[in-house]
């Protein structure tokens, strides 16, 4: 996989910040780094919106309904495909998604899972694998843009099973690949100044620049170069005109229509709006899939936010030229038992996954009709974790043998070495 | 033969420690001098220089961190540094081991490394029973604060037996339980080693070790031990810790606790390997002492007190050792061992002279912790500088860190940071708190956050404990540079203003309370000429204040 031309002249850029000579050169405040030259080279990196169903969604309430399930299923805009009732404007929808209902992943400890799902490797005492999250900012991360290349998005919850939320860590990767989390669409980013033209602000900027600059000299060490780079990026981002990106009420009341008036719809919104800035990975995350109690009656209701955020991103982001660069995931830590949804279940569930330039209007791999528990077993293609990864990230031009250390020197590829990309998909 | 050490051992630290004082070896400077002939002969073999002392004020604020925490008050920085006394450094370390602040700062470094935070992001911080965990934080205060020996504090959490509310120490088998939140004997295994032993047992849990000689039965033989552990957890308010060997019932779970949930048909002494293991699940695995012998006859009786007895034995060669070493690594960034936590023989000390004579001292003092920690902090390896010329190697640098030679330069923890900002702005409360109520809801991220503490750790925390790592990115400085309440100046800019003070030592005041010490001639000129050009002194004043939180100088240790 050969990474896009533009990033040598990016990888210097950085070079240049971590050794502190750009802190050094342009002080008050590197904003000159954002180098918009090379946003507009056009060959923009692959963006991630990962759609996070906490606790587990049942395939088929959703994207794998059977002909005994408690939901009906209705056609789609590619023939031969059927969905859930429930989600007719993703129906229309459908020649943009594939669907993979082949999900063979073994874990059903909700914690674990949600470990699995999100680093590709399960979880061992006393190691953390960073999260795909923050490999996406790693490796597509555009270190000079203003905006953090990770931001989660907090959607709400509508109960509170499913245990512990996994929170992504970006590990042996660095701290500046943490994500910025948004705790509320509506919140936005927290603490931007009243004014980031202030004088007085730009007074105590200049006070401050003075004395970092002598203090970088007597203690030249990574550490003080880290601080002064992040503070720098900080300054950037609020005096840059990207933290509207965190503003969806300037959107046409249309658009915003479209998306809902659900948290997740407005957080859909704001991932679109995030993406065209720039983010490499945004993460959406809504709570309370975990349906003991039966899927039914718990994701009809679901179904009513979910349906139309999901269609819009979708449109959204075609009509703007962004859907080929950017892929979408739908998904939780596993599915749920066959038929009425009630227990968790990773041994045949689906994720959906959208854009990317992937060749969608299809459906990887298939669950059996036939049984007693119609649905519970794959008769087709099993899809592993670090073959899902894999897949996620060859769609994301990212190379999933590369290699990091992590501590004592360990060597980590990004996917494990058993996975292998869904080639069908490309 | 192990079962007879131990036994002696355990009489010995049950007798008060009528002998303590005999058995000391040696007095804190002769323990200094004993580091610092050892540290140096090796740097001399290596033919490398160390840095110099550190001067007055450089020590001043790293061992008012580095033991209690937070930094020197402007008075107190003020008084230290114009002290003439020839022994002032000496006569602040014992001065600050003995303030109540040492012991709540330890306490909060203990709940750290027991529980690591995560961040509080919900009313209770997701399943993380934030309130109970302080209280176990602050249990280990009060024990540090009366200088408890470390070896009858690790018995008294491992030998916990009862509630939450009259014992905190019983929240220890529920915070290190499994991801689940229910408390299981793996996890204390997981626990035990790390903490008490440093000993990393965890990869045997599932396989044996490649890279160590611990075989899963090593593990397993130790979590035997933990087999009839009953530990409860509501996670929140209600957890208790049960024996349950010889009895037919469980403990008394109140509310809606989780409890362990085993059926193990397993002889008594041993454990079987659950489900969840990758290799040898419901094998029966007899119980072992950790790096140790089979254990025998001791099977008929409660297990845990035997287990107990055999870790803080001072014949048990893990338990002084890991102590040594964590606390070493606490200062200094890197621990004699390192990882901290895995003791073995393929690994050996960097140091091994002063990691015997350190564990030698802590045994013979009675596990007296604040000896330790007096002999270690005497020490010329503590109390030297860490700036550098701009000509200086960066790589010879590194290398002078990770030798002792030179001081690491450390970031200030999250507690450190809340504690300090508190004392810099005179704002005790330090309530950042400005969740939306309209915006709030009862789960997820936008609850409303328990207390002030609670939400600074969630601006504030990372998850990375790496000091010698910059932790914080973009949220913390958005939030350090404009939050209303830090950008504002605080109380102190008030105070200073009604006291009718002359510029010069208004900014001086400032200097001290923040960065421990005076402002050089050019600092103050330009802070003097900053004042001058603001629309006003609160103003000039106010934005010198925000300044100096914002320096890299506030956020480290140097």
């Amino acid at each position: 996989m050969t990474k896009a031309s533009w990033q040598p002249g990016r990888r210097d850029l950085l070079k240049l910040a971590s050794a502190g000579v750009l802190t050094n050169a342009s002080v008050p405040w590197f904003e000159a780094l954002a180098t918009d030259a090379q946003r507009q080279s056009g060959r923009a990196p692959k963006a991630c919106i990962l759609l996070w169903m906490d606790g587990g969604p049942s395939q088929q309430h959703t994207f794998d309904p059977k002909p005994r399930g408690e939901f009906g299923a209705i056609s789609t805009s590619v023939p031969g495909i059927h969905i859930c009732e429930h989600l007719p404007q993703m129906s229309q929808v459908m020649d943009e998604v594939a669907l993979i209902r082949s999900m063979s992943t073994g874990e059903g400890d909700h914690y674990r899972a949600k470990y699995y799902l999100h680093t590709g490797f399960q979880r061992v005492g006393g190691f953390e694998h960073p999260a795909i999250g923050c490999i996406a900012s790693h490796e597509n991360g555009d270190p000079t843009n203003d905006l953090p290349s990770f931001v989660t998005i907090d959607a709400g919850y509508d109960k509170g099973n499913g245990g512990r939320l996994y929170r992504s860590v970006p590990s042996y990767l660095g701290a500046r690949h943490a994500p910025l989390a948004v705790r509320h669409p509506d919140t936005g980013l927290e603490n931007q100044p009243a004014d980031a033209g202030d004088v007085e602000l730009a007074r105590r900027l200049a006070l401050l620049a003075r004395g970092e600059r002598r203090f970088a000299q007597q203690y030249a060490t990574s550490l003080v170069r880290q601080k002064q780079t992040a503070f720098d990026r900080a300054v950037s981002l609020m005096r840059s005109d990207a933290v509207t990106a965190f503003d969806v009420d300037s959107e046409s009341p249309a658009l915003r229509a479209a998306y809902g008036s659900h948290r997740f719809g407005k957080a859909c919104l704001m991932a679109r709006r995030l993406i065209e800035r720039g983010a490499s990975f945004i993460e959406i995350f809504h709570r309370g899939w975990d349906d003991h109690e039966g899927a039914a009656q718990r994701v009809k209701p679901r179904m009513g936010w979910m349906d139309p955020a999901m269609a819009t991103l979708i449109t959204d982001l075609k009509s703007r030229g962004l859907l080929d660069r950017t892929l979408i995931i739908w998904m939780g830590e596993f599915g749920r038992g066959p038929i009425n949804g009630k227990d968790h279940y990773a041994r045949a569930w689906t994720t959906m996954l959208a854009g990317a330039g992937l060749k969608t209007g299809q459906v990887v791999g298939r669950t059996d009709e036939k049984t007693r528990h119609t649905g519970g077993t794959v008769v087709d293609r099993p899809v592993s974790v670090p073959d899902f990864f894999a897949t996620i990230c060859h769609a994301l031009d990212i190379d999933p043998a590369k290699e990091f250390h992590a501590a004592g020197n360990r060597p980590m590829p990004i996917v494990d070495p058993e996975g292998a990309a869904i080639t069908e998909l490309f | 033969m192990l079962s007879v050490f131990s036994r002696v051992a355990w009489l010995w630290c049950v007798v008060p420690l009528i002998l303590a004082d005999g058995l000391l070896a040696a007095d804190a400077v002769e323990i200094a001098n004993r580091i610092d002939v050892s540290i140096d002969a090796k740097l001399q073999a290596e033919n490398l220089g160390a840095a110099a002392a550190a001067n007055e004020a450089e020590f001043l604020r790293r061992i008012y961190l580095d033991l209690t925490g937070r930094i020197p008050t402007a008075s107190q920085a003020a008084s230290y540094l114009d002290s003439s006394h020839s022994n002032k450094r000496a006569r602040l370390i014992d001065e600050l081991l003995a303030s109540p602040q040492y012991g709540e700062h330890f306490g909060r470094v203990w709940r750290d490394w027991i529980a690591p935070a995560e961040l509080p992001s919900e009313g209770n911080g997701g399943n993380q029973p934030i309130a109970a965990t302080r209280k176990l934080g602050v249990w280990f205060a009060e024990q540090f604060n009366q200088n408890e020996p470390w070896d009858r504090l690790v018995y008294s959490v491992l030998t916990v037996d009862g509630e939450l509310a009259d014992h905190p120490q019983a929240l220890f088998y529920s915070l290190v339980g499994t991801d689940t939140g229910i408390p299981q004997p793996a996890g204390a295994t997981r626990a035990v080693g790390t903490l008490f032993l440093g000993l990393q047992l965890q990869c045997a849990e599932c396989h044996d070790d490649p890279f160590r000689t611990w075989k899963q039965s090593d593990f397993w033989g130790a979590a035997a031990f933990f087999r009839n552990t009953e530990a409860t957890f509501d996670g929140r308010y209600f957890a208790s810790v049960t024996e349950t060997f010889g009895k037919e019932t469980s403990a008394k779970g109140k509310r809606s606790s989780k409890k362990t949930t085993r059926n193990d048909r397993a002889p008594n002494g041993s454990i079987t390997i659950p489900s969840a293991s990758f290799t040898n699940s419901g094998a029966v695995i007899a119980g072992k002492f950790p790096a140790g012998a089979a254990l025998t006859a001791e099977a008929r009786q409660p297990l845990r007190p035997v287990l107990a007895e055999w870790i803080v034995s001072p014949e048990n060669p893990y338990f002084s050792r890991a102590f040594v070493n964590r606390m070493w690594s606490y200062f200094f960034v890197r621990g004699i061992v390192n990882p901290i936590d895995d003791f073995r023989p393929d690994n050996p000390p960097s140091h091994p002279a002063v990691l015997e004579l350190l564990a030698a001292e802590f045994r013979a003092s009675g596990f007296d912790i604040k000896h330790l920690l007096r002999g270690i902090l005497h020490a010329r390896v503590y109390q030297r500088a860490n700036g550098s010329d701009p000509e200086a190697d960066p790589k010879q640098l590194v290398k002078q860190v990770e030798s002792f030679a030179r001081y690491p330069l450390k970031l200030i923890s999250t507690d450190m940071l809340f504690e300090s900002l508190k004392l810099a702005l005179e704002d005790p409360a330090l309530d950042l708190r400005t969740v939306d109520p309209a915006l709030s809801s009862k789960f997820g991220e936008s609850t409303p956050i328990g207390d002030a503490y609670q939400e600074f750790r969630r601006l504030f925390e990372t998850n990375e404990d790496d000091a010698t790592d910059f932790r914080h990115g973009i949220p913390q400085f958005l939030a350090l540079m404009n939050h209303p309440r830090l950008s504002g100046g605080g109380k102190t800019v008030e105070r200073l203003l009604k006291e009718d003070l002359e510029p010069t030592a208004i900014i001086e005041h400032l200097y001290l309370g923040t960065l421990s010490r005076r402002p050089t001639r050019e600092e103050a000129d330009e802070a003097a000429r900053f004042v001058q050009e603001s629309a006003g002194p609160r103003v000039g004043y106010n934005g010198l204040l925000w300044m100096l939180i914002n320096r890299s100088e506030f956020l480290l240790i140097r």
